[in-house]
């Protein structure tokens, strides 16, 4: 018996025709379920908006309260037109989740971005069994095979502590949303962490809506540089050439992605040093994932669709890279910075 | 240790600040064996390696152990543009932060097996199953034959000097002298002039420091001379043992640039130093193989001055007794590359043909020894011009913050503005920096990658020595020792900017002398 697909993807997005559902639409739909609050994730201008509960949060900061935002909790199904979704944690950020849509005996996964590691402040990933598995593919190269996040905090603070030796001032360049609240939930309590506008803003969202947070210091210029060079400054990449950064004692910059795995992006970035921690999947795990939830065809989008879905053709999977109107195809030259940030 | 080296490699090639390079080095010589600490110098100034097996070979051992497509590990390869960064990526165990190898037992190991390619084989399967991922990398740098000496000698003596507190000239004789040289990093931090070592120390350098040609009172009334002031590599040649020696100014030790210098320098007594300007062969250094004879390899000594005899000091003679022993010496005064400086003595100071000369002159008493009591020779600059130009671009620089390389730009034939020099505005003071920066970013009119074209309103006063024909150039000129004098914010711009055609004529008023 053939029938439609129950995903179709289209020039607006991931579509489940059945219950007039899009996923991470990047144009404007009636029905949107979100899978995190990232600005290649979440747009403006959707009718209504299904999410997490921080991911809610998060839109309402973005986007302006006037839109319909629905939260709905992990793991609890909803049925719409028939079709049965739910929201499984992906681990990637605060509130993240993968989507699984389940029609008579056949479920599809959209994991949106995930990451598998456990970092002690998202909701742990969930692996959910599936028969389709559409995936991001960011990093799915065997170049990319992450440190595990002991190590690279290790890293973090030993960094600190000699700056701290040399009188210098510490700033972590990430980006504001996730990795930002990833570093200020692994910085250990007695270091003083700073953190500039967009950075506390969106912190102090994430609190609101229930996220523990330790404190932090909104940068202000009641603050000694004395009492800044003490701590660890939270910043996006976009700040380091303004002059409040320049002001500071002896600031030193490290952007902190999973891009800095390469030597030529560390090498040309504006920041001094570079921290290899990522949200997203490596390539050894993104296999695992693929090899453990058991899906017949893998749908890969996001990143390395092309070297991906080739590569999982050769183990014999159904495998197929989709492009359409997806913005974020593999990018190999340009724009460096901005996908450090956007990590 | 093998991880130390590793991750001091590493951050070598990745932190282009200098303070941080002198950082890393001081820790991993803290942290280190003296053994180790030897040979890791060693391998960051001075290490060659013949490619041990080639790319592709690796290539196929990698995709047996790996089993993964060779088409993944090229598109991998795109990625990282480098297959030494490629391979360890891909092989790296992140779990994996050591080895526990020492840099000694490492390279034993590479030496032993590198003759057999079975063995070469063997050995480098089992570093793939130990290594940590920077490990790896210095690794495979190793054995395909692109690993580079990351430190120039100038900064390792310098850092060693200072952080040891041995003279710069002994450290860097030290560095250079392999096979006499001491075999533990004690020995090369010794302060101690050894009895053979002490033989070649350099006589100290006298200073030539620069001066305007106004300030240049009361030389009138001494016994002086102008020699021409020559670019190029200020040294003293010491001929000791049949040997030569180079010190470059500052007191550094100098492997020899010329391939045989007995060639040029052997027919001189023993126990003599002279003092010159070597100059080198055309820029392109790998243009012309095979092709050299004697005597014609490009570089030329000019010898200025004679500090010792058949070690007979001479540098508390007068100078015009050391040029006449120079003379003498040199019966004829070309010699294969040497030309010998001859004197004319000036009358006066306002016959010094100072613009006809690119770099000057420096003058010299001849009465006086080679040190009276450190006064410098004074050299003499020819006067510096000036023109107004426009900010046209400004492109961020990676690590410098609220800093651009700015690109400033004149008139054309046609009064269209045309690119003329590109600079850093590096005299400024901090708020015109900043004040700068926010006009840059407040006056952006377009964006291509991190090249900002900005409003053409921003007029400064570039400062140069000369202007140099470039046909390559949009404006076929540029300058030299170009610098910004002064920042005119805000002037009407259509009274104020240069033109090509002022700076090809002098004597135009707009272009004058530096005040
Ligand atoms: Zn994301
Ligand atoms: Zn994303």
């Amino acid at each position: 018996m053939h029938r439609e697909p129950l995903l179709s993807f289209t020039p607006k997005g991931i579509y489940c025709s059945r219950a007039d559902v899009y996923i991470d639409p990047h144009r404007p739909v009636h029905r949107a379920l979100i899978t995190h609050g990232h600005s290649d994730h979440a747009i403006a201008g959707h009718q209504y908006y299904l999410c997490t509960q921080l991911t809610a949060a998060i839109l309402r900061y973005r986007l302006g309260s006037f839109y319909q935002i629905q939260t709905h909790d992990f793991g609890i199904p909803l049925d719409i037109n028939g079709v049965r979704f739910s929201f499984h944690p992906a681990g990637h950020i605060p509130g993240s989740a993968q989507v699984r849509v389940a029609y008579r005996d056949e479920i599809w996964v959209v994991t949106g971005d995930y990451k598998t590691e456990a970092d002690a402040l998202c909701e742990n990933y969930e692996l959910v069994p599936c028969h389709h598995l559409v995936t991001e593919s960011t990093f799915a190269l065997p170049v990319y095979q992450w440190q595990p996040q002991p190590v690279i905090l290790g890293e973090i603070l030993d960094w600190y502590q000699k700056n701290q030796e040399q009188g210098k001032s510490t700033l972590l360049l990430a980006y504001a949303l996730g990795k930002s609240q990833r570093l200020i939930h692994l910085i250990p309590p007695e270091i003083p962490v700073y953190t500039q506008g967009s950075v506390e803003q969106t912190t102090d969202i994430l609190r609101k809506a229930g996220l523990k947070l330790r404190k932090t210091i909104p940068l202000s210029s009641r603050l000694t540089k004395k009492e800044i060079q003490k701590g660890i400054t939270l910043t996006p990449a976009s700040e380091i050439n303004n002059p409040w950064v320049r002001s500071l004692i002896s600031p030193v910059t490290a952007t902190v992605s999973g891009w800095m795995t390469l030597n030529t992006i560390r090498k040309n970035q504006a920041a001094n040093h570079g921290f290899a921690l990522s949200d997203h999947v490596d390539w050894t795990s993104l296999n695992q994932v693929v090899r453990a939830c058991g899906a017949r065809k893998i749908w890969v989008t996001h990143g390395y669709t092309e070297a991906y879905s080739k590569w999982l053709k050769t183990l014999g999977y159904e495998a197929e890279a989709v492009r359409e109107g997806y913005r974020f195809e593999a990018n190999r030259s340009a724009e460096n910075q901005e996908r450090a940030g956007e990590d | 240790m093998l991880d130390h080296f590793a991750s001091l490699y590493r951050t070598l090639l990745l932190d282009k600040f200098p303070e941080n390079r002198i950082l890393a080095l001081e820790e991993f010589l803290r942290k280190n064996e003296e053994m180790e600490n030897k040979l890791a110098l060693d391998l960051l100034h001075a290490y060659k390696i013949k490619p041990l097996v080639r790319r592709s070979q690796l290539l196929e051992w990698l995709l047996e152990y790996t089993k993964l497509p060779e088409w993944l590990i090229k598109e991998s390869h795109d990625v990282t543009g480098d297959w030494s960064e490629t391979f360890s990526l891909i092989i790296g165990n992140p779990q994996i932060r050591s080895s526990g190898y020492s840099l000694r037992r490492f390279l034993d190991e590479i030496d032993q097996s590198k003759n057999k390619l079975e063995n070469l084989r063997t050995l480098t399967l089992s570093f793939w199953d130990k290594l940590s991922g920077p490990e790896l990398f210095f690794f495979h740098r190793l054995v395909l034959g692109t690993y580079k000496p990351l430190l120039e000698q100038g900064f390792l003596s310098r850092f060693l000097s200072k952080q040891y507190r041995v003279e710069q000239a002994l450290v860097s004789f030290r560095l250079n002298r392999q096979s006499l040289g001491p075999e533990s990093f004690r020995e090369l931090i010794d302060p101690v002039w050894q009895k053979t070592e002490a033989r070649a120390r350099p006589i100290p350098f006298r200073e030539i420091s620069a001066q305007d040609p106004e300030s240049g009172s009361g030389v009138q009334e001494a016994n002086w001379i102008a020699e021409p002031f020559v670019s190029g590599i200020r040294v003293q040649v010491h001929l000791i043992n049949a040997e030569v020696h180079f010190w470059a100014y500052g007191e550094e030790y100098m492997p020899s640039p010329i391939e045989d210098p007995l060639s040029f320098f052997g027919f001189l007594p023993e126990g003599t130093v002279l003092e010159g300007i070597l100059t080198g062969p055309p820029v392109v250094k790998s243009q012309v193989k095979g092709e050299k004879r004697k005597g014609e390899s490009g570089w030329k000594f000019l010898a200025f001055d004679l500090l010792q005899l058949e070690y007979q000091e001479l540098k508390s003679h007068s100078l015009s007794s050391r040029k006449q022993k120079l003379d003498e010496l040199f019966k004829d005064p070309v010699r294969f590359g040497i030309r010998v400086i001859t004197y004319k003595v000036l009358q006066n100071l306002e016959d010094l043909p100072l613009l006809e000369s690119p770099t000057g002159w420096v003058l010299k008493s001849l009465d006086e020894p080679y040190h009276p009591e450190q006064i410098p020779w004074i050299r003499i600059k020819p006067p510096g011009r000036q023109v107004n130009a426009v900010l046209m671009y400004a492109e961020a620089i990676p690590a410098r913050l609220s800093v651009y390389q700015c690109t400033f730009g004149i008139y054309n034939e046609d009064q269209t503005l045309v690119p003329v020099v590109r600079l850093i505005p590096e005299g400024l003071p901090d708020p015109l920096v900043t004040r700068l920066h926010y006009w840059i970013q407040n006056n952006t009119l377009q964006r291509f990658g991190p090249v900002r074209v900005v409003r053409p309103q921003q007029i400064f006063q570039i400062g140069f020595d000369d202007v140099i024909e470039n046909q390559r150039l949009k404006a076929r000129l540029t300058l030299k020792n170009p610098k910004i004098l002064a920042w005119l914010p805000d002037r009407e711009k259509s009274l104020e900017i240069g033109s090509l055609d002022q700076l090809k004529n002098p004597t135009d008023p707009s272009v004058f002398p530096m005040e």
